[in-house]
């Protein structure tokens, strides 16, 4: 095999290993920023528990787990749903800018310095 | 005053095994943290507990506005074995491709609770770095304890036991890199079992198999100690809900936003996103916070 074509592929492989880690501490970022409370809970604001905290019937009462599964009653649904949409947003919106100035960054030196 | 961050700091000479000093200047990094969680928390009260030499040094650095508490105390050494005396305990650790030996003053951790002048307190260590304010999510938790447990290393090159459990065969390892406690009779319960595991370090470390750590670990006394309130049972009830992001002693900080890491036994960097970070290197601790005290 040709020695250039393997050096081609080192850089390649080490610009994506730079890539991908600063992508992942990106994620890792964003997932902590997903963590609100509400009524001494803490919840981590996932489309799932977006949806059923929407979804549910309002006949019942509204019991969730938090991340500590501790049930915790969720009594003004809205205000719960707004906290959860707030931080699911603020988190997935930041991530989402920071992965699109990633895409143009295509070299280790520029994925250092920016 | 109901909230707020506490943090211990000692300063400490390490040596190299070619006998350089280097000195490890805790209470900058404890000054330079103080000023960021000023800018990114809103819970901004900090508590410093710290010897004279290290106050003197604060005053030194025109850091005392930084804090809303100066705590002086005098360690004393508890216990029996050379871990738990202050000037035994020793700790081996690499910065880059050196390894250096640097005195741990860590024991007085466990008088938290007595020293703490807050209700709610987020003890951290002085090089956890706060970038962000996820942690102000944390003082509205009704839970009176919530204990580091979901740990990362920035680089993602290993996956180890050691951040995980105490030994592969013993219980889960809490991190008290980062403690939430309320004033409660748990938390006083929590710290003085802290404290028992410390006096009776040989013991603890072969019935929770760690005998082969060299050094007292707060991390390592957290954990037996949460296990005991949990019931000598594994639960997720103390387990903080964030992951604690750090960089491991081996890899090096370039700056506030970029890192270098060890990869295929090269060295290899890249960005970081800023954020909370725990910084093991302790050279690259240093250097960070001198950028945040010096910006």
């Amino acid at each position: 095999m040709d020695k250039s074509f393997l050096q081609e592929i080192e850089k390649f492989s080490n610009l994506k290993t730079a890539l991908d880690t600063k992508k992942t501490n990106a994620y890792e970022r964003a997932k902590n920023k997903l963590v609100f409370a509400y009524e001494g809970g803490l919840f981590t604001a996932t489309p799932e528990l977006i949806l059923f905290a929407k979804l549910h019937d309002t006949q019942r009462d509204l019991i969730l787990l938090d991340n500590n599964n501790t049930p915790v009653k969720i009594i003004d649904a809205e205000k719960f749903i707004s906290k959860a949409e707030t931080g699911y947003y603020e988190a997935m919106n930041e991530y989402h800018l920071f992965y699109e100035e990633l895409k143009k960054q295509r070299t280790v030196k520029k994925l250092i310095d920016e | 005053m109901n909230k707020g961050i506490l943090m211990f700091a000692y300063n400490g000479k390490a040596h190299d095994f070619d006998k350089n000093q280097l000195d490890i200047d805790y209470i900058q990094m404890a000054c330079a943290n103080a000023k960021n969680i000023k800018k990114y928390m809103q819970n901004d009260n900090v508590a410093l507990v710290t010897d004279q030499a290290g106050k003197d040094h604060v005053s030194k650095l025109n850091a005392e506005t930084l804090f809303t508490h100066i705590i002086v105390t005098t360690p004393t050494s508890e216990g029996t074995g050379p871990n738990t005396n202050l000037d035994m305990n020793v700790r081996s650790m690499r910065i880059g491709n050196k390894t250096i030996r640097l005195p741990w003053k860590n024991q007085t951790r466990p008088d938290a609770y007595s020293l703490s002048p807050f209700n709610q307190t987020i003890l951290i260590d002085s090089d956890y770095f706060v970038f962000d304010n996820t942690l102000d999510t944390i003082f509205e938790t009704n839970k009176n304890i919530l204990c580091g447990k979901h740990v990362k290393e920035i680089s993602h090159q290993d996956s180890l036991i050691d951040y995980s459990r105490l030994h592969h065969q013993s219980i889960k390892l809490f991190w008290a890199t980062v403690l939430y406690f309320k004033k409660s009779n748990e938390s006083m319960l929590m710290f003085e079992m802290m404290k028992a595991v410390k006096q009776n370090w040989q013991f603890y470390s072969k019935m929770y198999k760690f005998e082969d750590s060299r050094t007292y670990r707060n991390d390592f006394a957290i954990s037996v100690a949460l296990h005991f309130l949990q019931g000598k049972k594994e639960t997720t009830y103390y387990d903080l809900p964030l992951t604690i992001m750090c960089l491991a002693d081996k890899n090096i900080m370039l700056n506030q936003k970029s890192f270098a890491f060890r990869y295929k036994d090269r060295w290899a960097g890249t960005g970081f996103p800023k954020q909370n970070i725990h910084i093991m290197n302790k050279e690259s601790a240093m250097y960070v916070a001198g950028e945040i005290m010096y910006e």
